[in-house]
C-alpha cells in the first residue's frame, strides 16, 4: 500500500515529505488524488477520508477520476481510509463498488474482503460481515490471517445468537493445521460461549477434551475461570476425575497474575518485532489481532489484579475433591493449609478445619482427628458445623474403645440437637456405644427411640439387628430369635439381611436349637456365598453338627476349611482335633496334629498347643514312648518362647505322665532316650531343667518352670525358688504374660513395690493376652489401696470389657463392687455383685461374698433393711463358710439394733451364739457382750409362757 | 543475608574448601576508574575490605596506588570474553570446558565481592557452581556456594540461587544432616504454590534416606497437591519418593495409583530412578483396581482390645505442613 501511494506521488510530481492539505480547493485532479494519498500515507485516516470525498465530490463525474484504472486503486484506499475513520457506511458502499467493478481486485488482495467484513462489523450488519470473513476465509485458507478469520467469524456467529455455527465453525480450526495458539484462542472461545449459553456440560467436555499448553499460551486468565466455572460444575454432577483434572489447570492467583504479566510483555516483543519487519500484504491483519490480543489481556491482567483473590474458595473446592475422590493425604495437605491460614477469610478457613478433620477421620488417624476436631469446637464453638465435629470426636473415642467418652460426647448432642439433621445417626451411634459398654437395656431404648422416630430411616435396619442382639448378649435367645425373625422379614432386600441370617443361625446354635441352627445356616451358605462372613458360618456349621452330636459331619465340615482364612482355620484344627479326642480316635488325632504341624501353607500360631494334644493323643494310644519326647520336644521349642502359650499345659501333662510311669516297667527304646522318662522322679527332672534352662540364658523358660515348681511341685516358700527369687533373677521383658501376672500379683500380696511395673509390662506386652485379666486385677487392688477408686474402677471395668471370662473373674467382680460402693456409686456396686451371683462358676465363697458386698452397699447407702436380708441369705444358705456366717449375724444383728428392732438384733445374737463352731471367731465375744447389753434394754418377758398357763389353770 | 551459625559455616566452608592463597592478596588485573574520571590499568589487590592497591608496570618496576573505596568510581575486569565464553559453553550443556573458563574468572573476581557486592560481577561464579554441579565436582560447588552466601548482596537472587546449589550439592554429596537443615530451611521460605518443588524433593529423599517413610511421603506430597498444569521445576522428583514411601510400607496399590497420576500428567521420570519405573511398569499390567473409598456404614463387629490412651495432642504436633504459612492464632 505504501509503495502504490509513493508511485502515485511521483507520477503527481509531488515531493515526498510533503504535507497534505486540509482542502482540495483549486487543485487538479492529480493534485488532490495525491493529497488523499498523502493523507492516507501519513496515517491521517479521517482526514484522507474526508479528502477522498471531497475528491469524489469535486471530480466525480470526470473522466479522469472515472478511469478504470484510477478507480482500481483509490477505491481500495478510499475504502480503507472510511473504514479507518468509523464511517462504515461510506466504506461499505466504497468497497463494494470496488468489488462489484474489480472482483478480480478482492481475488488479489483478500485483505479488503477483511476491510468490507470489518465495516459491516462496525455498522453492525453481523450477517454481511460474517459472509464477508466467509469470502476472506476462502481466500486465505491454511494462513495465519485464516486463524484470525475463523476467530472474528466465531465472536459474529455468538453476537448473532448463532452458537452452534459459532462452534462448529471453531471446531474447524481446531481441527485444522493452522498454529496451536490460534486453535487454543478458539477453544477458549468455544468454551466461554457454551458457559454463557448455559451450556455447561458442552463447555465442561470441550475444555478437558483440549489440549491446553499453559506454557505458551497467552490468555491464562480467561482459562483459569473458565476452568473454574466448569471443575464446578463438574462437581455439582459428581464427576470428581473431572473436576479434579479441571482444577489443574488453576493456579494460584499470585502465580496468574506473574505469568499473565509475563506472557503479555511475550506479546508486547513479539508485536514489536513484528512492527519492526513489517511484510507488506497480510500483516495489517495479524497486526491489528494480537494488539487487540494484548489490549483484552491488559484489561484482564487489571481486573485480575482488583478482583478478590479467588484461591481460597479455588483450594477448598479442590480439597473437597481430593477428599470424595480418596487422595485423603492430599486432601489434608490442601485443608491444613486453608485452615490455618490468617489471610484467608474466616467462613473458608471454618469450612476448612472442619474438612480436615474428616480427612483425618477418613485416614483413620484417630488421635489426630480428635486433636483437630477439638481445635475446631475450640476454635468455632458456634459454628454450624460444630455438631458435626463433635460427632466425629465421638467416633474417634469409639474407635479408639474408650466408649464412656463417646457416649457423654454423643448425649450432649442428642439432648443439644434433637432437631439436627444427623440426630437419627447419633442416635443409633450411642445405642452402638452402649452395646459395646454391655449396657443393653438404654442401648434397646436408643434403638427404640430410633425406630420409632425414624421409621424409614436409613439405620432402620442396623437399629433392628443390633436391638435383636443385645437379647443374644444377655443370653435371652428366645426374645432375640423372635426380634432378628421379624426383622428378617421386613429386609429381605437389604444389604444386612445375610448377615441377619448369619446371626440367627448363632442365635439358635447359643440356644442349642440345632435343627433350626443347622437349617439357617444352610440357607445362608446356600443364598450367600461370597458373603464376607462364610468362612465363619462354616465354622459355625461345624459347631453345629457337633452339637447335634453328628460329629464325623463336623468332622467333614473343619476339615474343609481351608488355611487361607487365617485364625478360624486354627480354630477349626483345633475343634476338629476335640471331635477325635470325643470318638476316642486317638491315632486320627496322631494324624490329624501330624499334618497341620506340617503344613507350611498354615498360620503359624498354637503349635505347642498342637505338639501338647499329639503327644497326649499318642499317650492314649499307650504311647507314652512317642509322647514323651513330643511334650520335651514342645518345651524344647517353645518353651523359651515368650509368645508360646501351653508351656504350664504341657509342664501338667508331664507330671501327670510320669506320675502315671512310676513303677511301670519301661519300654520301647525311645523312652530310653527321653529325660523325664529315666528320671527318678518328676520333681528331681524339673528342678535339672531349672539348672539346664538357667545355665543356657533361657530366662523365660526357666521363669516358667520354677513358677511350677512353685505352685505344683515344690513346697511353698522354698527359699531357693520363691517368687521373690524368681523376681530378682529373671529380667522383666523376659517374662511371658502368665509368670507376669502371677509373679505381678504375688509381689503385691508381698507387697514388694514391684507389683506395678511387672503388672504394667503385662499390659504393654502382650495387649491381647487373657492374663491381662490379672494385671487389670492386680493395678486395680493398687490404687485401691491408695484410695485411688475411679482409677482402680477404669482398671476393672477395663478388664470385664476386654475379657469377659477369666479364671479370676470372681476376684474382679468383687473388687468391682467393692470400688463403686467406695466411690457411693451403690446401684452399680450392687449391679457388679450381682453379676458374679449370675456366674456359676462363682458358686460357693464367691457368691457368699457377692451377698455380703450387696448387704454392705446397701448399709453404706442407708438402706437397712435390705441388707439385712442379704445378710440373712449368708448365714442361711452359706453354713459352709463360717467366717462369713458370723459375720453375717453379727452384722446383721448391728442393723437391727440400727433401726430400732432390738428383739431381733437379740434374737440374731443368740442365733449366733447358739453355733458352737462359730465359738473361736472375732464376733462371738463381740455378740456375747452385745446381747447381754441389748438383754437389758429390753422389757422383761412375762413368768411363764401361755401354754404352760393353761396347763395351771387345768391343774 | 541470615547470620545464625550454620550459615555462617557454610560461608567458611566455602572459603575453605577451594584451596587458594588468601583472598586479599590476589591480583586482578583491570581497569580502575576513580572518581576523577582517571583510568588505571593492572593488577588490582584488595588490600583491607575498603581499598584496592593497583600496580602499574613502569619501566623495570611497578608503581603502586592504593585507592579508598569512596574514590573509586568503577573497577572493569579483562575477562568479559572469558565469561561469554563460559556462558555459552554452559548453556550447551559444556560444563568441563564452562568449569575451565569460569574458574579462573571466579578466582579473579572473588576477593573483590565484599567490597562490590553486586550481583552481576558474581553471576559468573554462580555459573561455574552450576557447572561443578553438573559435573559431579559437588564439593567444589558447595565451595563456591559458600562463598557467595557469604557476601551481603542486595539482590536476594543471588542468596537464593547459591542456596540451591548448596542444597543440591549436600544432596549429592549423601550428607544427609547438612542436607535436611538446608532443605528444612528451604521448606520453610517457600511456597508450595507459588515455588518449583526442590526443598521439598529433597526432604522427602532425606527422609527416605532414613527409612522415614510417612515423613517422605507427607513432604513430598506437598508440591505435588499445590501443583497444576503450570511447569514446577522437580516436580517430577517427587512423585519417586512418593511411590517408594508407598512401596516400603507395603501399600503396592497405593504406589501403582500414584505412578498413574504420575503418567498422566506427561512429566520425564527422573533417569536416577529407573529401577524404581521398571518395577512399577511390571506392576501395571497386574493391579488394575481402583482403591476403594472408605465406607461410613457402621461396623458390624465387637471391637477387641482395650481402650487407647486418650493423648491429648497439641494441634502443632499433627501438623504435616512444611512451608511458609501465614499462621493465625488458634487456642
Amino acid at each position: 500500500m505504501r509503495y502504490f501511494i509513493l508511485l502515485i506521488l511521483l507520477l503527481a510530481g509531488i515531493k515526498a515529505g510533503t504535507k497534505a492539505q486540509e482542502s482540495l480547493d483549486g487543485l487538479t485532479f492529480r493534485d488532490a488524488l495525491g493529497m488523499c494519498l498523502l493523507a492516507a500515507g501519513e496515517g491521517d485516516l479521517e482526514k484522507a477520508a474526508a479528502l477522498f470525498e471531497s475528491l469524489e465530490e469535486i471530480f466525480g463525474n470526470e473522466a479522469e477520476y472515472l478511469e478504470e484504472e484510477i478507480q482500481r486503486h483509490v477505491l481500495p484506499v478510499k475504502g480503507m481510509a472510511e473504514l479507518a475513520a468509523g464511517k462504515s457506511p461510506e466504506a461499505i458502499d466504497t468497497l463494494e463498488r470496488a468489488r462489484r467493478q474489480f472482483p478480480s481486485l478482492f481475488k488479489e488482495k483478500p485483505s479488503l474482503l477483511y476491510s468490507l467484513a470489518q465495516a459491516y462489523k462496525q455498522n453492525l450488519n453481523l450477517e454481511k460481515a460474517r459472509k464477508a470473513l466467509d469470502a476472506y476465509l476462502q481466500q486465505v485458507a491454511g494462513t495465519l490471517e485464516a486463524g484470525f478469520a475463523y476467530l472474528e467469524r466465531a465472536d459474529l456467529h455468538f453476537q448473532e445468537g448463532l452458537l452452534d455455527e459459532g462452534l462448529e465453525g471453531l471446531g474447524q480450526l481446531y481441527r485444522s493445521a493452522l498454529p496451536r495458539s490460534l486453535k487454543l484462542q478458539g477453544q477458549l472461545k468455544a468454551v466461554e460461549a457454551c458457559l454463557q449459553n448455559g451450556r455447561k456440560d458442552q463447555a465442561t467436555g470441550l475444555i478437558l477434551q483440549t489440549d491446553w499448553s499453559v506454557s505458551t499460551m497467552p490468555e491464562l486468565a480467561q482459562l483459569t475461570f473458565s476452568a473454574l466455572r466448569t471443575a464446578e460444575h463438574a462437581l455439582a454432577e459428581q464427576r470428581i476425575g473431572d473436576a479434579l483434572k479441571l482444577f489443574q489447570l488453576v493456579p494460584p492467583k499470585k502465580v496468574l497474575v506473574q505469568v499473565q504479566r509475563e506472557r503479555i510483555e511475550e506479546l508486547k516483543q513479539s508485536l514489536s518485532f513484528r512492527r519492526a519487519r513489517r511484510t507488506v500484504r497480510n500483516d495489517t491483519h495479524g497486526q491489528q489481532y494480537f494488539t487487540q490480543l494484548q489490549h483484552r489481556l491488559e484489561q484482564q491482567l487489571r481486573a485480575l489484579e482488583d478482583a478478590a483473590d479467588y484461591t481460597p474458595d479455588f483450594y477448598l473446592r479442590y480439597g473437597q475433591c481430593l477428599l470424595l475422590d480418596a487422595q485423603l493425604h492430599k486432601a489434608w495437605l490442601v485443608f491444613e493449609h486453608i485452615a490455618l491460614n490468617g489471610a484467608y477469610p474466616e467462613e473458608v478457613r471454618e469450612e476448612a478445619h472442619y474438612r480436615w478433620v474428616l480427612a483425618a477421620h477418613q485416614m483413620e488417624e484417630w488421635e489426630e482427628a480428635l486433636t483437630l476436631a477439638r481445635n475446631f469446637v475450640n476454635r468455632y464453638p458456634n459454628s454450624d458445623l460444630a455438631p458435626q465435629a463433635l460427632y466425629l470426636i465421638a467416633s474417634a473415642h469409639l474407635e479408639q474403645r474408650r466408649y464412656r467418652e463417646s457416649f457423654e460426647v454423643l448425649t450432649d448432642l442428642v439432648d443439644g440437637f434433637p432437631d439436627h439433621a444427623l440426630f437419627p445417626r447419633w442416635l443409633f451411634t450411642r445405642g452402638f456405644v452402649l452395646v459395646l459398654s454391655e449396657d443393653y437395656p438404654p442401648a434397646r431404648q436408643d434403638f427404640a427411640a430410633y425406630l420409632s422416630r425414624f421409621p424409614q430411616g436409613s439405620l432402620r435396619v442396623n437399629a433392628g439387628l443390633w436391638d435383636g442382639l443385645t437379647y443374644f448378649f444377655e443370653k435371652n435367645y428366645a426374645t432375640c430369635t423372635d426380634r432378628l425373625t421379624t426383622l428378617s422379614g421386613t429386609a429381605r432386600n437389604h444389604p444386612l439381611y445375610p448377615e441377619i441370617q448369619y446371626r440367627l443361625a448363632s442365635t439358635h446354635y447359643a440356644w442349642r436349637r440345632y435343627d433350626e441352627a443347622l437349617a439357617t445356616i444352610n440357607r445362608y451358605l446356600g443364598e450367600f456365598p461370597r458373603h464376607f462372613r462364610v468362612g465363619e458360618a462354616r465354622v459355625l456349621k461345624g459347631d453345629i453338627l457337633m452339637g447335634k452330636g453328628e460329629l464325623e459331619e463336623a468332622l467333614n465340615t473343619f476339615s474343609g476349611i481351608s488355611a487361607e482364612v487365617g485364625r478360624l482355620y486354627l480354630y477349626s484344627v483345633f475343634q476338629a482335633g476335640k471331635i477325635l479326642r470325643a470318638l476316642q480316635d486317638y491315632a486320627g488325632m496322631v494324624s490329624h496334629y501330624d499334618a497341620f504341624l506340617q503344613n507350611d501353607e498354615a498360620p503359624r500360631a498354637r503349635l505347642s498347643e498342637a505338639l501338647f494334644w499329639l503327644a497326649w493323643a499318642n499317650q492314649q494310644r499307650g504311647a507314652s514312648d512317642q509322647a514323651f519326647p513330643i511334650y520335651e520336644r514342645a518345651l524344647a521349642t517353645y518353651g523359651d518362647d515368650i509368645h508360646s502359650a501351653e508351656m504350664e499345659r504341657i509342664l501338667r501333662a508331664l507330671q501327670d505322665l510320669k506320675s502315671n510311669q512310676v513303677g511301670h516297667a519301661l519300654n520301647g527304646s525311645s523312652e530310653l532316650r527321653s529325660p523325664l522318662a529315666t528320671a527318678e522322679d518328676f520333681s528331681s527332672w524339673i528342678l535339672r531343667e531349672i539348672e539346664i534352662a538357667q545355665q543356657n540364658d533361657q530366662f523365660t523358660y526357666y521363669a516358667r518352670l520354677v513358677l511350677f515348681f512353685i505352685e505344683h511341685v515344690g513346697k511353698p516358700e522354698t527359699s531357693e525358688y520363691s517368687y521373690m527369687a524368681l523376681a530378682d533373677s529373671v529380667p522383666l521383658e523376659n517374662m511371658d504374660a502368665t509368670t507376669l501376672g502371677r509373679m505381678g500379683l504375688a509381689l503385691l500380696t508381698a507387697g514388694d513395690e514391684r507389683a506395678r511395673p511387672w503388672l504394667e509390662q503385662l499390659l504393654d506386652g502382650f495387649p491381647s493376652s487373657p492374663s491381662r485379666s490379672m494385671a487389670y486385677l492386680g493395678l486395680a487392688r493398687l490404687d485401691f489401696a491408695a484410695g485411688d477408686y475411679a482409677s482402680a474402677s477404669e482398671w476393672l471395668h477395663a478388664s470385664n470389657e476386654q475379657i469377659p471370662l477369666h479364671p479370676r473373674m470372681s476376684e474382679t467382680q468383687l473388687l468391682l463392687g467393692r470400688t463403686l460402693s467406695r466411690m457411693e456409686l451403690f446401684e452399680e456396686s450392687i449391679a457388679a455383685y450381682e453379676k458374679l451371683l449370675r456366674l456359676k462358676s462363682a458358686r460357693g465363697r464367691p457368691h457368699a461374698r457377692a451377698l455380703q458386698g450387696i448387704a454392705e452397699s446397701h448399709t453404706r447407702s442407708g438402706a437397712m433393711e435390705k441388707a439385712i436380708a442379704y445378710y440373712q441369705r449368708i448365714y442361711n444358705m452359706y453354713r459352709a463358710y463360717p467366717d462369713l456366717v458370723s459375720s453375717a449375724y453379727w452384722k446383721s444383728a448391728k442393723l437391727f439394733e440400727a433401726v430400732g428392732r432390738l428383739p431381733e438384733a437379740a434374737a440374731t445374737l443368740r442365733e449366733l451364739l447358739s453355733q458352737e463352731k462359730l465359738k473361736g471367731l472375732p464376733e462371738w465375744g463381740l455378740a456375747e457382750n452385745r446381747l447381754e447389753h441389748l438383754v437389758s434394754l429390753l422389757p422383761k418377758e412375762p413368768d411363764a409362757s401361755p401354754a404352760e398357763e393353761k396347763e395351771t389353770h387345768e391343774n | 543475608m541470615k547470620t545464625d551459625a550454620f550459615t555462617v559455616s557454610l560461608a567458611l566452608l566455602g572459603t575453605l574448601v577451594i584451596p587458594n592463597p588468601s583472598s586479599l592478596l590476589r591480583a586482578a588485573t583491570g581497569t580502575l576508574t576513580n572518581t576523577d574520571g582517571r583510568q588505571f590499568e593492572g593488577d588490582m589487590t584488595v588490600v583491607d575490605p575498603a581499598a584496592i592497591r593497583l600496580e602499574v608496570a613502569a619501566g623495570a618496576g611497578t608503581v603502586s596506588y592504593l585507592f579508598r573505596k569512596d574514590k573509586i568510581q568503577s573497577i572493569d575486569f579483562f575477562d568479559a570474553e572469558q565469561i561469554e565464553e563460559g556462558l555459552e559453553a554452559l548453556s550447551h550443556g559444556q560444563y568441563e570446558a564452562a568449569v575451565e573458563v569460569l574458574k579462573p574468572v571466579h578466582r579473579q573476581r572473588s576477593p573483590f565481592f565484599r567490597l562490590y557486592p553486586l550481583e552481576s560481577l558474581a553471576e559468573p561464579s554462580l555459573a561455574l557452581g552450576e557447572a561443578y554441579f553438573q559435573t559431579g565436582r559437588f564439593i567444589e560447588a558447595v565451595g563456591v556456594a559458600g562463598t557467595l552466601l557469604g557476601v551481603d548482596f542486595a539482590e536476594e537472587r543471588m542468596h537464593s540461587k547459591a542456596n540451591q546449589l548448596m542444597l543440591r550439592s549436600f544432596f549429592k554429596l549423601e550428607r544427609w544432616e547438612e542436607t535436611e537443615i538446608l532443605a528444612k530451611r528451604w521448606c520453610e521460605n517457600h511456597n508450595p504454590a507459588e515455588d518449583s518443588a526442590l526443598g521439598w524433593w529433597i526432604l522427602g529423599e532425606a527422609r527416605l534416606a532414613t527409612e522415614d517413610w510417612k515423613a517422605a511421603r507427607w513432604i513430598s506430597l506437598l508440591p505435588i497437591t499445590f501443583s497444576s498444569q503450570y511447569p514446577k521445576p522437580y516436580l517430577e522428583q517427587c512423585y519417586p519418593v512418593v511411590i517408594q514411601s508407598w512401596l516400603s510400607e507395603g501399600n503396592p496399590k497405593k504406589a501403582l495409583r500414584a505412578y498413574r497420576e504420575f503418567l498422566g500428567r506427561k512429566l520425564p521420570w527422573p533417569e536416577e530412578k529407573a529401577a524404581l519405573r521398571t518395577s512399577m511398569e511390571e506392576m501395571l499390567g497386574e493391579q488394575d483396581q481402583a482403591l476403594a473409598p472408605s465406607s461410613s456404614e457402621p461396623t458390624l463387629e465387637i471391637p477387641q482390645g482395650r481402650p487407647e490412651m486418650d493423648l491429648n495432642l497439641p494441634l502443632e504436633s499433627v501438623r504435616k505442613i512444611t512451608a511458609k504459612t501465614e499462621i493465625s492464632e488458634t487456642p
